[in-house]
């Protein structure tokens, strides 16, 4: 400010110039002309002298007239002397017809205009930085992977959603400066606890899966570290990657179970077959009536090998998605009748009370026949399964205006409350060590669900531990 | 005159059970069979046998369940003991086999003939059985 009470513009200075020579010039002439006229002639002298003053003056003012535009540039340029961040949107162009006035619009039209570009370049950058970064955090933040970015001393400086969720922390409004390793611990047991140590104190680890407890169900992490280096090529923070396997590792040793299960099975009736045809081809002096035994059990052994390699093709249809059913108009009473011969030898076996109760009078539907008699043997031979000796099996069909139930009640084990929503999981059989004992593929009801549905319709469960339980198949009437 | 081998089978398969019992009994031994473990403990824990046949996976008492209640609670280290099983490589056999003395592992489906032959082989012992040999260091 200082500089611009002292500055005097280019104008004022061109014309004070003029004015400061002219005048010295005008004096010296009047001076000698003076001397020459022996001081006679001073009337003259005024006029001599009023001209060239005249002329002086009318000289400034031109200069001051024709340098107008320059005062206007001097000052626009003046204005960014004095404040470099002033705005360029602030210069005007001249309005004057000079080359110089032109150049200096020229100039000042491609500074607005880039100018402008640049504006709008900001803008759009910021917008998209902001945008991405938002972009990122999401994608962070609901990532199913447990992450947290920790320091050098594994103290957590980020962490998303998941993360928290898996430590079983949802509530917590910030782990930030926890230590990884502790929090991790502290969820698990004693010796799986050592193995996360030993991971942190050991860089060639970089993946673990750690069972939380010796009970699988409680929880299986997929524990990864990444160590980005930094610039220098040092290791600067740690990125912890935690993922939950259990399912997996659930349903993989479900399978496994699975494999074991249906090798048991298809060795049982191949065992009796074998010694069933040994002593029949070995032993010379059996009965008719005796080999005629022998020859229905392997009959009836054949028979049940071969229910069981359906079971599994129907299973391996339905791991492949690839079950279809074909309708049919099917007639209810001779479809429960075919359950009914099939299971109820299996029934008397367990010396269990089974009835059979079906409405007067039960509309055709349209159905895939074959499947939904396996759907419902299952449920049967399951209320079979888990009911013990002299229990009871009811199996009741009832229908209204627009559905059909068959519901399959049982006096039998049970289910727990906690194993009810995982029934029909495929491969799933409860940790009761009752269930344990009884053989099954854990599919059985998987596949009679697939069936309701592929009927439009559904299975429900009822069920208390200990006291029994209701299947309730229900299908639609079109 | 030879006494027969008195053997128990456990088998809660009645259809196998019904024939080994027809098998072993024509044979020539005298044979016993046991639904399920409870009933063949039952049955050790009444009467002497020579030889257990018992089936691995059957409700209640599983087969080594049935060794451990023969060996430790009954003491009866004469007893030999057939194990056959559905089960496959989830089954630790060299364990089992050592920790209850086991004679023999049959797998299902198993021949008739082979189980008769080995019933017949065993021999009979009125003492203890040796306990694993030495190790030579």
């Amino acid at each position: 400010m200082f500089a611009a009470q002292r500055y005097r513009s280019f104008t004022q200075r061109l014309s004070g110039q003029h004015l400061f020579f002219g005048l010295v010039g005008i004096v010296y002439f009047g001076a000698s002309v003076l001397f020459l006229s022996r001081w006679e002639s001073i009337p003259s002298l005024a006029t001599a002298l009023g001209v060239p003053l005249c002329m002086l003056l009318l000289g400034s003012f031109a200069i001051k007239k024709t340098s107008r535009w320059l005062d206007n540039l001097e000052r626009q340029l003046l204005r960014f002397a004095e404040n470099p961040n002033h705005s360029v949107l602030d210069l005007r162009p001249l309005p004057v017809r000079h080359p110089l006035a032109a150049g200096w619009n020229h100039l000042l039209a491609r500074v607005h205009e880039h100018s402008a570009w640049n504006g709008v370049e900001r803008r759009l950058s910021e917008a998209v930085h902001s945008q991405q970064a938002k972009r990122w955090e999401t994608a962070f933040q609901n990532l199913t992977d447990g992450i947290a970015i920790c320091d050098a001393e594994g103290k957590i400086l980020q962490f998303n959603r998941s993360f928290a969720t898996l430590l079983q922390r949802p509530d917590t409004t910030s782990l930030i400066g926890m230590d990884v390793i502790d929090l991790l611990s502290e969820q698990v047991e004693e010796a799986a606890a050592q193995r996360i140590l030993s991971m942190a104190n050991n860089q060639a680890t970089q993946v673990l899966e750690v069972q939380r407890t010796a009970d699988l169900t409680q929880g299986v992490w997929r524990l990864s570290r990444i160590l980005p280096t930094n610039e220098n090529g040092d290791p600067s923070d740690s990125i912890w990657t935690l993922r939950d396997v259990t399912q997996l590792k659930l349903a993989e040793a479900a399978r496994e179970q699975f494999v074991f299960t249906a090798t048991h099975e298809l060795r049982t009736p191949l065992a009796n077959i074998q010694a069933y045809s040994e002593t029949l081809a070995t032993v010379g002096e059996l009965s008719v009536e005796q080999q005629q035994n022998f020859y229905n059990t392997i009959n009836n052994e054949a028979n049940r090998l071969a229910r069981f390699v359906d079971e599994l093709l129907n299973i391996s249809q339905m791991e492949a998605g690839a079950i279809t059913i074909e309708k049919h108009e099917v007639q209810l009473d001779r479809l429960l009748n075919e359950i009914l011969e099939s299971q109820r030898p299996l029934a008397v076996e367990k010396k269990q009370v089974f009835n059979f109760s079906v409405a007067p009078k039960l509309p055709k539907i349209l159905a895939d026949k074959d499947k939904l008699v396996a759907a419902l043997s299952n449920l049967v031979s399951n209320a079979i399964k888990y009911t013990p000796e002299e229990g009871k099996v009811t199996v009741r069909v009832d229908s209204d205006a627009s559905r059909v139930l068959f519901m399959v009640e049982d006096s039998g084990i049970g289910i727990s409350p906690e194993d009810l929503p995982k029934l029909g999981g495929k491969f799933f059989r409860s940790k009761d060590a009752r269930v344990q004992d009884i053989v099954g593929s854990g599919l059985g009801l998987a596949f009679s669900q697939e069936i309701a549905r592929l009927h439009g319709g559904t299975i429900s469960i009822r069920s208390e531990l200990n006291q029994g339980s209701c299947f309730t198949l229900e299908i639609p009437l079109r | 005159m030879i006494t027969s081998k008195k053997i128990l089978v456990a088998e809660d398969n009645t259809v196998l059970g019904d024939v080994i019992r027809f098998n072993l009994q024509r044979a020539g031994f005298d044979v016993t069979i046991a639904r399920d473990g409870e009933k063949a403990s039952d049955l050790l824990s009444e009467q002497p046998f020579d030889i257990l046949v018992t089936d691995y996976e059957m409700p209640g008492l599983n087969g080594e369940q049935l060794c451990e209640y023969a060996r430790k609670s009954l003491q009866l280290s004469a007893l030999k003991i057939v194990m056959c099983t559905a089960k496959g490589y989830e089954l630790n056999r060299e364990q089992l086999k050592a920790k209850f003395n086991i004679e023999w592992f049959l797998h299902k489906p198993f021949s008739m003939r082979d189980l008769t032959k080995l019933l017949e082989s065993l021999e009979l012992k009125s003492f203890a059985p040796t306990t694993t040999p030495l190790q030579v260091q």
